[in-house]
C-alpha cells in the first residue's frame, strides 16, 4: 500500500510537475504577452465596434490555478455621444477571462468561464432617439458580408460565461425615457449559461435615480438578483424570480421587461414586511406629497402583477394581495392600480379593521367618533379624487360593521353598541336629483342620543336609510334625505316634554343652505306610528295609529319668507290637561298650513294660515262644565279667504247643536279692504236653556254688586256727565255682513216647553238684528225683532218689536213680571190675551237712554178673562150684589199704552162684569208718578183722579171723562175718537206679527 | 093726582130737554197748517220742531211730517234719518171742529216700524213767532228760529 501511494504520489507530482512545466512554458515561452496582445487587440477589433483600448493582454495560469486565464491591462471603450455624461463607456482597468484552454484547443472556440473587472467605472447612456453607446459589440461574425481582412479569428466563437465586475460608480442615463441612475461602490455578477439562462447578481451601496425631475432614488442600498433570460438585440429580459432589495425592502420580480424600443416590464411582484414610514421617506415627494395629511404608520405587504409601458405611457398594477397594518388599523386589499406613474387610479376591495380614530381626518373637526370599524369596502377612484375629497368622481362602496359606537358634536351626544353601515358613493338610484352622491343604510342596535340639557332620545332596534347630495362640494347647500323606521319603539325627551312612539317610521327631506342664513331651510317629513304617548306639563296626549307630516320652505320668490304645513291624520286622540280636561276623538284630520308675511301686524295675516279639519267621535269633559261634551262630527276648513263650515255638531248635556255655513273675505276684511261676509245655519233639535244657566252663571249676582254702587251714589251721579267720555260701547261694524240662521225645533226654559224656536240674527250696514226670533210654547206664540245700531258713539239705537198671540196671562205674567209694572191689574187677571210690544230709543255710550227718542207701544187684549181670585171675586160680589148667576169672567178687555219721551200714557180702556161697567186712562211717568182718571160707568155714572205715586195716592172725585167713549150720558153716540187712536196703535203693531 | 101729573110732565120734559140738548154729530175740518211751517224751538231747553212745507214726498193724505230732536240730549238734526221716517219723525195735520177748538194731531214713527204713536194736542195759540199747545196734562212754549 505504502509502495501504491508512493508510486501514485510521484505520478501525480510528475503530471503535475509536467503541467506546470507546460503551462510554464505555454506562458512564458509559447502564449507571450506579445503574442496575446495583438491576437486579443484584433479580437477586440472584430466584436468591438466602438473605440477601444486593450492593454498588453497574458495569459495566467498561477494567479488564476487551477484554471487558465487571459488578463489584459486595462480595457478601455470609447464610444462618445452627444449629451452622454462621458465619452468612456467603459473603464475597467484590468480585465481577467478565465478560459476554457480544452474548449478552445479542442473546437477553438474561446469560452470564457468568468470575466473579471475589478475597479470598473462604466456610463451608459441612450439618447432621446434611443441610440444607446453601449451597443458596441458584435454578438456573432457577420457571415453575409465577406471578410476581406487579413486575420482571422483563432476560434469559432466566443462566449462569456460569467462576470464579475466592481465598480466604484456606474452611471445610467436613459434620456429617451428621462430615466438615470448612480450607483456607487456596485459589484455585478454575471452567468451566462446561453442568453436564455442568465443569472445577474448585483449589489450597489448607494443607488439614486430620476425619473424625469422627479427623484426616485436617493442613496439606496440596493440588491438584485436577477436570474433571466436575455436579448441584447432586442434589449429583451425575462426575468425569472429575480429579487431585489431597497435598504430593508425586498421585492420578488417575475415576468418580463423590455428596454426597447422604451421601456416595458410585465412581472408579478412580492413583497416582504415593508415598514410604511421608511417606505414613504423613499417615495418621491410626487407620490407622497398627496399622503402627507396622512398620519401612516405601520407595515405594507404586497403581492402584485404590475404592467408598465414606458411607450405608451400605460402603467397597471394587479395587487392579489396587499396587507397593511397602519397604527391600529388593519387593511386587506386586492384590486387594480392603473396609471401607477401618473394619475393613479384604484379599482380595489378591502377588508378593514379600523379603529375610528385612525381615520379623523374625514370627519368634520367639530366631531368626535370612537368606536370600531370593520368590513370590506369597494373603492374605483383616482387617488388624487379620494385625496382630495372629490368622492363622487369615483364610486366608492361599502359594508361596514361599527362597534362601540359614541359620537360627540357640540352638545349632541349618542352611544351605539352596533351599526352595519352599507353605503354606495355615488347613489345610483336616487329618490332626488339632488341625492345622487351617497346612499346609506345603518342598521342600528338600540341608539341612545342627547343633546345636553334639553333633548335625550333612545330608539329600539332601527333601520335608518340616507340619502345625501355632495356635503364636500362648493355647494352651498346640503341635501339630505332619511328614512327612519323601527319595530320598537322610540322614546324622547326635551324639557318638560315626553313622547314614547310606537313602530315609528319617519321620512325626512332637508335643504340647508349654508351660506345664506336668511333663507328658510327645506324641510318636509312624514312621521307613521302605531301609538304616541305624549306630555307637556300637565298635558298628556295618546294617538293611535297616525300619520304626521309637516314641512317648512322657503316661498318660490322670496325664500326668506317661511312657508309652513302640516297635516296629522290619526285614527284616535286623547288627551287631558290635569283635571281641567279630558278629551277623546275617533278620527281625527288636521292639516294646516301657513305662510309668513313679515310686513302684517294682525296674526291671521302674519301667517296666512288654512286649516282642514275633520273630527268624528270626540268627546270632552271640562271641569268648568259638568255634562260630557260631545262632538260627533265636525268638518271645517279656514284660509284667510274663506271659512267653510260643512258640518260641525256638539252633543251638550240635553242639547245638541249644529253648525254650518260659510264666511269670506277674512283676509281682505282684516286688512281693511273688503267686507266680511257669511252665512252660518245654527240647528238644534233641543236645547235646555236651564241646563245653560246652570253651568254658565256668574258667581256673584247683579244684586250683591248693587249693594256696594248703592252706598255710593253721589260720587255715581256726579261722575254720569263724564262718563259717556269713558265709556267704550260695542259699536257695530259696518264692514261686516254676517247672517246667522236659527232654528231650534225644541227649547227648555223655566218650566216652558218652546218649540219652533228659530229666527235670523245678522251683522250688516252696521245693524246687529234679531229678526222674527220666534218660538211656540205653552204661554204663547212669540215673535221678537230686535236691532242695535251705532250710527255714533254717543248716539247708539236699540229697537225691539216683541209679539205675543194666543198668551195665557198667567204664564205671561210668569214669563215676563215687567208687563205687570205697566199694567198692574194684570196681576189679577187669568186667561187668554194678545200682547204686542214694540219700543227703541237711542242711548249714550253708558248705554243710558236718551229719553226724547224713547218710543214705544204696547197692546195688550184679551177674552174670557177671569178676574180676581174666586175668594175676592166671592166676596166683592156680595158687596156689589152681583147676580147669582155671574161667572167670575170678562168677556174682553182691550188695552194700548204708548211711550213718547218721558211719557206713558194708558188709552182709556173699559172693564165689564155683571152690571158693572168701569174704564180706566191716564198718564204714567217714568219717574213712577202717574195722572189716572178711574170712572165708574155702570150702575152710575162716578168719576175719580188718581194721582201721585204709589206711596202718595192722591184720589179725588172729578167729572166722568170717559163716559163719552164707552157709554155716553143720556145715551149719545160713542165717541170714537179715542178708539180709533187705540186702534191706530193696535193695528199699526199687529203688521208686523209673522207667526 | 096732579101732582103725579105734573111731576111725570117735568119729567118729560126734562127728558126731552135732556135728549135735545145733546149736542149734534160735530164734523172735524182740516185747518191748514201754514202757520206751523218751519222750525220751533222749545221755549226751556234746546228741542226743537220742524213741520215741513208741502213737498210731493212730504205729505201722506191729509198728513203733512216734521221731526224734532233735543239737543240737550245729544241728538242733533243730522241724527235724523232722512231716507225712512222714523224715530223723531211724525206726520201731523191739524183739525177743528170748532173755531175755538184746533187739534194738532201728531202721529209719531219709530225707526223699527214697532207702532205709530198718536198724540193729540189743542192749540192754544199760534203766531209767526209762537207757538202753544197743550194736552190733558201739560203745555207745550216754542218760539220760531231760523235754520
Amino acid at each position: 500500500m505504502k509502495r501504491f501511494f508512493k508510486i501514485l504520489g510521484i505520478t501525480l507530482g510528475s503530471l503535475l510537475t509536467v503541467v506546470i512545466i507546460a503551462a510554464t512554458v505555454a506562458i512564458w515561452w509559447v502564449f507571450t504577452p506579445e503574442r496575446l496582445t495583438p491576437v486579443a487587440r484584433q479580437v477586440a477589433d472584430k466584436f468591438i465596434t466602438c473605440d477601444h483600448e486593450l492593454g498588453n493582454v497574458d495569459l495566467t495560469f498561477f494567479s488564476t490555478f487551477p484554471e487558465f486565464a487571459l488578463r489584459a491591462d486595462g480595457l478601455y471603450l470609447i464610444n462618445p455621444m452627444e449629451g452622454a455624461q462621458s465619452d468612456t463607456l467603459l473603464a475597467a482597468p484590468k480585465v481577467v477571462a478565465v478560459v476554457n484552454v480544452m474548449e478552445f484547443l479542442r473546437n477553438q472556440n474561446l469560452i470564457v468561464r468568468e470575466l473579471s473587472l475589478p475597479e470598473v467605472q462604466a456610463n451608459i447612456f441612450i439618447n432621446e432617439q434611443g441610440d444607446n453607446n453601449f451597443s458596441v459589440f458584435v454578438s456573432s461574425p457577420d457571415s453575409t458580408e465577406e471578410d476581406t481582412t487579413a486575420f482571422s479569428l483563432p476560434f469559432q466563437d466566443i462566449r462569456v460565461e460569467g462576470l464579475q465586475l466592481t465598480a466604484p460608480q456606474l452611471s445610467f442615463v436613459d434620456k429617451k425615457d428621462s430615466l438615470s441612475a448612480i450607483l456607487t461602490n456596485t459589484a455585478i455578477n454575471g452567468t451566462v449559461k446561453g442568453w436564455d439562462d442568465v443569472l445577474l447578481t448585483l449589489q450597489s451601496a448607494s443607488v439614486s435615480a430620476t425619473l424625469g425631475d422627479t427623484p426616485y432614488a436617493d442613496g439606496l442600498q440596493v440588491g438584485l438578483t436577477l436570474p433571466a433570460e436575455v436579448n441584447l438585440d432586442s434589449m429583451h429580459f425575462v426575468l425569472h424570480q429575480a429579487q431585489l432589495a431597497i435598504n430593508q425592502f425586498e421585492l420578488g420580480i417575475d415576468g418580463v421587461v423590455d428596454l426597447q424600443p422604451d421601456l416595458a416590464v410585465d412581472a408579478t411582484i412580492q413583497t416582504n414586511n415593508w415598514q410604511i414610514e421608511p417606505l414613504l421617506a423613499l417615495l418621491p415627494a410626487s407620490i407622497t406629497q398627496s399622503l402627507q395629511s396622512f398620519r401612516l404608520k405601520g407595515d405594507i405587504q404586497l403581492s402584485a402583477a404590475a404592467q408598465l409601458d414606458m411607450a405608451t405611457n400605460k402603467s397597471h398594477v394587479s395587487i392579489h394581495q396587499l396587507d397593511a397594518n397602519v397604527w391600529h388599523s388593519s387593511v386587506s386589499a386586492k384590486g387594480e392600480v392603473d396609471d401607477v406613474l401618473n394619475d393613479l387610479y384604484l379599482d380595489m376591495a378591502l377588508d378593514v379593521n379600523v379603529p375610528i380614530w385612525d381615520v379623523e381626518r374625514w370627519i368634520p373637526q367639530d366631531m368626535q367618533v370612537t368606536g370600531a370599524v370593520k368590513g370590506n369596502l369597494a373603492a374605483k377612484i383616482k387617488l388624487a379624487d379620494l385625496t382630495e375629497m372629490q368622492l363622487d368622481k369615483g364610486h366608492i362602496s361599502g359594508d361596514l360593521m361599527l362597534n362601540d359606537i359614541h359620537f360627540q358634536m357640540d352638545s349632541m351626544l349618542a352611544n351605539l353598541d352596533k351599526m352595519r353601515l352599507q353605503f354606495t358613493l355615488p347613489n345610483a338610484t336616487p329618490s332626488h336629483k339632488k341625492l345622487g352622491w351617497l346612499a346609506a343604510t345603518l342598521t342600528m342596535s338600540p341608539l341612545a342620543f342627547e343633546q345636553t340639557g334639553s333633548l335625550a332620545a333612545n330608539i329600539d332596534e332601527s333601520v335608518l336609510k340616507v340619502e345625501a347630495g355632495n356635503v364636500l362640494s362648493n355647494d352651498p347647500i346640503l341635501y339630505a334625505n332619511i328614512n327612519l323606521s323601527s319595530k320598537g319603539q322610540l322614546v324622547a325627551k326635551m324639557d318638560s316634554m315626553a313622547a314614547t312612539m310606537q313602530v315609528p317610521a319617519l321620512t325626512a327631506y332637508a335643504e340647508y343652505d349654508t351660506k345664506d342664513a336668511t333663507h328658510i331651510p327645506v324641510l318636509k317629513a312624514t312621521l307613521d306610528f302605531d301609538d304616541l304617548e305624549g306630555n307637556y306639563t300637565d298635558w298628556l296626549a295618546h294617538l293611535e295609529k297616525s300619520t304626521l307630516k309637516a314641512s317648512i320652505t322657503g316661498g318660490k320668490r322670496n325664500k326668506s319668507v317661511p312657508v309652513m304645513s302640516a297635516q296629522i291624520t290619526t285614527k284616535s286622540l286623547t288627551a287631558s290637561q290635569g283635571e281641567d280636561l279630558a278629551a277623546k276623538t275617533g278620527a281625527l284630520s288636521i292639516s294646516a298650513k301657513a305662510r309668513y308675511n313679515s310686513k302684517a301686524d294682525q296674526i291671521l295675516l302674519k301667517w296666512n294660515p288654512r286649516l282642514d279639519v275633520d273630527l268624528k267621535d270626540g268627546r270632552a269633559l271640562l271641569s268648568s262644565l259638568p255634562p260630557l261634551i260631545e262632538i260627533p262630527q265636525i268638518r271645517f276648513s279656514y284660509s284667510n279667504k274663506d271659512f267653510v263650515i260643512d258640518t260641525s255638531r256638539i252633543v251638550l248635556g240635553n242639547s245638541d247643536f249644529c253648525l254650518s255655513g260659510e264666511v269670506k273675505n277674512i283676509g281682505k276684511w282684516l286688512q281693511k279692504k273688503d267686507t266680511l261676509v257669511g252665512v252660518l245655519n245654527f240647528t238644534s233639535s233641543r236645547t235646555d236653556v236651564n241646563e245653560f244657566m246652570e253651568w254658565f252663571s256668574a258667581d256673584k249676582g247683579s244684586e250683591e254688586t248693587e249693594g256696594a254702587t248703592a252706598t255710593d251714589t253721589t260720587a255715581t251721579s256726579t261722575s254720569t256727565s263724564t262718563s259717556t267720555e269713558e265709556a267704550n260701547p260695542f259699536l257695530v261694524p259696518t264692514d261686516v255682513d254676517l247672517t246667522l240662521n236659527t232654528h231650534i225645533d225644541e227649547t227648555v226654559v223655566f218650566n216652558q216647553n218652546a218649540r219652533n224656536l228659530g229666527g235670523r240674527i245678522y251683522i250688516q250696514d252696521g245693524k246687529l238684528v234679531l229678526e222674527e226670533v220666534g218660538f211656540i210654547c205653552r204661554a204663547a206664540k212669540l215673535q221678537l225683532t230686535a236691532m242695535y245700531r251705532t250710527p255714533r258713539r254717543n248716539h247708539l239705537y236699540l229697537g225691539f218689536d216683541y209679539h205675543m198671540l194666543d198668551v195665557n196671562i198667567q204664564e205671561l205674567v210668569n214669563m215676563v213680571p215687567d208687563v205687570v209694572d205697566m199694567v198692574p191689574m194684570l196681576k189679577s187677571f187669568k186667561g187668554d190675551a194678545e200682547f204686542h210690544l214694540a219700543a227703541e230709543t237711542y242711548l249714550k255710550a253708558n248705554y243710558e237712554p236718551k229719553v226724547s227718542t224713547l218710543r214705544g207701544a204696547c197692546s195688550i187684549f184679551g177674552k174670557d178673562l177671569v178676574v180676581l181670585d174666586s175668594e175676592t171675586f166671592t166676596t166683592i160680589s156680595k158687596l156689589l150684589m152681583f147676580n147669582k148667576k155671574t161667572e167670575n169672567i170678562v168677556d174682553s178687555i182691550s188695552a194700548e199704552i204708548t211711550l213718547y219721551k218721558d211719557e206713558i200714557d194708558v188709552y182709556p180702556f173699559c172693564v165689564s162684569i155683571d152690571n158693572y161697567m168701569a174704564a180706566l186712562g191716564g198718564r204714567h211717568n217714568l219717574d213712577m208718578s202717574f195722572d189716572y182718571h178711574v170712572n165708574l160707568l155702570k150702575p152710575l155714572y162716578l168719576g175719580v183722579d188718581v194721582t201721585g205715586t204709589f206711596d202718595d195716592l192722591n184720589i179725588k172725585l172729578a167729572p166722568c171723562r170717559y163716559a163719552k167713549d164707552f157709554r155716553p150720558l143720556f145715551h149719545g153716540k160713542v165717541d170714537t175718537q179715542s178708539a180709533e187712536l187705540r186702534a191706530t196703535i193696535r193695528n199699526s203693531m199687529r203688521k208686523n206679527v209673522k207667526i | 093726582m096732579k101732582k103725579v101729573c105734573n111731576l111725570l110732565t117735568l119729567g118729560i120734559v126734562l127728558m126731552l130737554v135732556v135728549t135735545g140738548c145733546n149736542k149734534k154729530d160735530e164734523v172735524e175740518i182740516l185747518v191748514d197748517s201754514d202757520p206751523l211751517y218751519g222750525y220751533w224751538k222749545k221755549t226751556t231747553g234746546n228741542e226743537y220742531l220742524r213741520f215741513m212745507t208741502e213737498q210731493e214726498d212730504m205729505r201722506d193724505g191729509d198728513y203733512l211730517f216734521g221731526y224734532e230732536w233735543n239737543e240737550d240730549d245729544d241728538v242733533y238734526e243730522s241724527d235724523i234719518q232722512k231716507q225712512y221716517h222714523g224715530n223723531g219723525w211724525f206726520k201731523y195735520k191739524m183739525t177743528t171742529k170748532s173755531k175755538s177748538d184746533t187739534i194738532l194731531h201728531e202721529l209719531h214713527f219709530m225707526d223699527n216700524q214697532g207702532a205709530t204713536i198718536p198724540k193729540t194736542y189743542t192749540i192754544v195759540s199760534t203766531s209767526s213767532q209762537s207757538l202753544i199747545y197743550k194736552d190733558n196734562l201739560s203745555t207745550y212754549s216754542f218760539i220760531k228760529v231760523k235754520r
